[in-house]
């Protein structure tokens, strides 16, 4: 009996041992070859509506019948990618933000440079690229310089929706819309257009799905200012120019002229607010009109919306702060295959008209601006504002975070020692302190892993 | 002595033998699951709790002996976190065995329609957190949620459930919400109670009272155990719940008076990517509960000692 036992157990473990060996055999190594017939399963972490539709992806493995596309999509900040990566079933291309998220994946090598790969490219022409390409530049330390980590999908300078039916309730006359207003301007409307019933908010004044680190960082460099200090190992959100940043939002938060969890909207980016007239503006990018057009919804709503500059302090400066781009993860079995493929869903006309037909976002290939739409007043208003004013005021490498630490942590760190003094539960100079402390152990531990 | 040994060597019949083989191959299947998806990550999740593994580099990976353990008592967010944690269960727990036990002798009577009242009080307990969260974020809702709703009908003004003076009685109002988890085991319990039992209380006089307190609780003390036993271990396991209901996601936190413990270790992995120090931080979690669990059992089993007495 106990000998018959010890068998099934040891032929238990034996079993485990050897699945536990098959499982880590996959360890870090994207590309699965060999289920299939011979064919390569590229896995990606941008999902088909984000990419126009599951036609794009469907139509490229027609094109190419030895590869499989494997849809695992994320967000911005997702623990999805790094429970891939740290369980070791990484993706092949991986959907990543521009501007929060680059610099941490490049510092802990997730992300492939991609230089050698474009050498051999015939549809990669850096002359017809926006700009915007230098936001996916980095050479550990800043961007627009060093190799190339990635190629935003579509992108867009942020800009500023206006609700012209709260604006004509208010009596505000409609904003310039070759003129970008000053941040003072801008919290003097916000304030105006909020509707209160008691304490029920009816409308807010305005909406953002960027969160208060990023909006800092905007308001600050449109004064030449930053969040953070030189070499990105801390912040200077106890300087005074930081406290008077934190105020003004705060100050927002505080009326509803901003949204917040003092006076929440449920909806966080803006577009069923805005159809509701519940929100006076939304700061957001051209994406902000693909959002309708996506859903079928743009003509209930164009004759309501005006695009036009988002505020600016002393420098007249467009940033693309929610870009999203795609890279290929560093340790991938198939980088020429998962290259292809980037490509194909970045530059070629197929998959990138399926997106700018309906006005999706801005395509990062110049030669594609003419598919946009540009046929209604509404079209010409939103494109004319991006290519008079954005597209000539648009910098890529103004604004960038601490490549020690990831922006998850420092968002979650506002979260936590920001919010409290919202309700009166903390003073200014104290979270900002903690919050600063916090960042500096955090850069340490990053520094101290990547070996520097 | 030899007659002992006689009984160890003695033979299984084949039939026996059968039997147990039959058995341990059903048993197999288990086992392997258990072993590879249980036990394995357990005791890989503890080896990562000594090292400064960060999600990235399984290479240079190093080992820091005991620091993140230590570390987890100097971080004052980890112990804060960890005594709201407690907190929430000290309120949490023993109010709903109250409703638990309440219902239970209430739905252990016969009267029409205490079939459906009893899946109504049960569906709460294995609807998923995450769902649950959401609902009750939606119902919270300063603006259109349905309790300023009705605050608004009684001619008051809305009430910020989910900000930081009202989230904390939220979240025991939304947990409260699902003590009828165990009803349908006190139930079975109470059925179980002979009905002489109770007969021969009342004949020696006792009342309604009396018999609750002098027969139904003492005969549903193992059920209550076991209550209090998943309660704490789902109290210190609490993740998703608060989360949900203050409506930011799986990748941010919830406001301070509910940022519980798995929050602060989920953080310390997903966010900050402390992957060792966040294990080091569940394996806190699992002493507590383990020292937590014999100390109920040890105060359960005196308790029965006393009623059999």
């Amino acid at each position: 009996m106990k000998k018959m036992m010890r068998t099934m157990l040891c032929l238990t473990l034996v079993l485990t041992m050897v699945m536990g060996l098959v499982g880590c055999g996959g360890g870090q190594s994207a590309g699965k070859d060999g289920d299939n017939d011979g064919k390569i399963t590229l896995t990606v972490t941008v999902s088909s509506a984000e990419v126009g539709s599951s036609e794009v992806f469907q139509r490229y493995m027609d094109e190419h019948p030895n590869i499989i596309i494997e849809e695992v999509p994320t967000s911005n900040g997702d623990t999805k990618l790094l429970s891939m990566i740290a369980s070791g079933n990484p993706p092949d291309i991986i959907r990543f933000a521009g501007y929060d998220e680059l610099p941490t994946f490049v510092q802990r090598g997730i992300l492939m440079p991609l230089d050698d790969l474009l050498g051999n490219s015939e549809s990669f022409n850096e002359d017809d690229m926006f700009d915007v390409l230098d936001t996916c530049r980095f050479d550990g330390k800043n961007r627009g310089t060093g190799s190339l980590y990635g190629i935003p999908k579509d992108w867009s300078p942020v800009g500023l929706w206006i609700n012209k039916e709260a604006f004509a309730e208010a009596g505000i006359p409609l904003p310039s819309t070759t003129e970008p207003m000053t941040w003072d301007e801008f919290a003097d409307i916000a304030q105006k257009l909020v509707k209160k019933d008691g304490e029920s908010v009816e409308r807010h004044g305005f909406i953002t799905a960027l969160p208060i680190p990023t909006l800092l960082e905007m308001y600050l460099n449109s004064y030449g200012k930053s969040m953070w200090n030189e070499d990105y190992s801390s912040t200077t959100l106890e300087s005074k120019d930081s406290m008077e940043a934190v105020k003004y939002f705060q100050a927002m938060q505080e009326t509803a002229a901003m949204s917040s969890t003092l006076y929440p909207n449920a909806d966080g980016i803006g577009t069923s607010a805005l159809n509701e007239n519940k929100v006076g503006m939304v700061l957001g990018g051209y994406w902000f009109r693909g959002s309708y057009a996506g859903s079928g919804t743009l003509s209930d709503i164009e004759d309501k919306l005006l695009y036009v500059p988002a505020p600016v302090g002393t420098e007249k400066t467009s940033y693309a702060l929610d870009l999203t781009c795609l890279g290929i993860f560093s340790q991938t079995e198939h980088p020429e295959e998962a290259y292809d493929l980037l490509e194909y869903l970045v530059l070629e006309e197929y998959s990138v008209t399926t997106r700018s037909n309906i006005g999706f976002n801005l395509p990062v290939s110049k030669k594609y601006m003419d598919t946009l739409p540009y046929e209604t007043d509404f079209d010409k208003q939103t494109l004319d504002m991006v290519k008079n004013y954005q597209l000539s005021t648009f910098d890529p490498t103004a604004v960038s975070v601490s490549p020690w630490i990831s922006y998850t942590s420092l968002t979650t760190l506002f979260d936590k020692f920001y919010l409290p003094v919202l309700y009166g539960r903390s003073t200014l100079e104290d979270a900002m302190k903690t919050i600063n402390q916090e960042v500096e152990i955090l850069v340490e531990e990053g520094k101290e892993l990547m070996g520097e | 002595m030899i007659m002992k040994a006689n009984k160890k060597r003695k033979k299984l019949s084949p039939m026996q033998r059968s039997n147990y083989r039959a058995f341990y191959f059903m048993m197999a299947p288990f086992l392997l699951l258990f072993i590879v998806y249980r036990l394995f990550p357990m005791i890989w999740g503890l080896y990562i709790s000594f090292t400064n593994y960060s999600g990235f580099n399984m290479g240079s990976m190093a080992n820091v002996g005991w620091k993140n353990y230590i570390r987890a008592f100097e971080d004052s967010q980890a112990m804060i976190s960890l005594g709201r944690t407690f907190l929430i269960g000290i309120i949490t727990i023993p109010a709903s065995m109250v409703i638990c036990n309440v219902m239970a002798i209430a739905l252990s009577m016969k009267f029409k329609g205490v079939g459906i009242l009893r899946t109504i009080f049960y569906i709460p307990s294995i609807l998923p957190a995450v769902a649950v969260g959401t609902m009750w974020n939606g119902m919270f809702l300063r603006d259109g949620g349905v309790f300023n709703e009705l605050v608004k009908l009684f001619g008051g003004e809305p009430i910020n459930w989910l900000g930081y003076d009202y989230i904390f009685y939220s979240l025991i109002l939304m947990l409260l919400w699902g003590a009828g988890g165990s009803v349908l085991n006190n139930i079975s319990a109470i059925k179980n109670i002979s009905t002489e039992l109770i007969e021969s209380a009342r004949l020696d006089g006792a009342g309604n009272w009396g018999v609750i307190r002098h027969i139904i609780l003492p005969m549903t003390a193992p059920m209550n155990y076991m209550a209090v036993v998943t309660g704490i271990i789902s109290t210190l396991q609490m993740f998703a719940q608060p989360l949900m209901l203050s409506g930011v996601g799986m990748s941010s936190v919830p406001l301070q008076p509910v940022y519980t413990y798995m929050v602060h270790a989920y953080q310390q992995i997903f966010a900050n990517l402390r992957f060792g120090y966040g294990l080091a931080l569940t394996w806190i979690v699992f002493i507590i509960m383990m020292v937590l669990t014999l100390i109920t059992r040890r105060i359960g089993d005196k308790m029965s000692d006393n009623i059999a007495t």
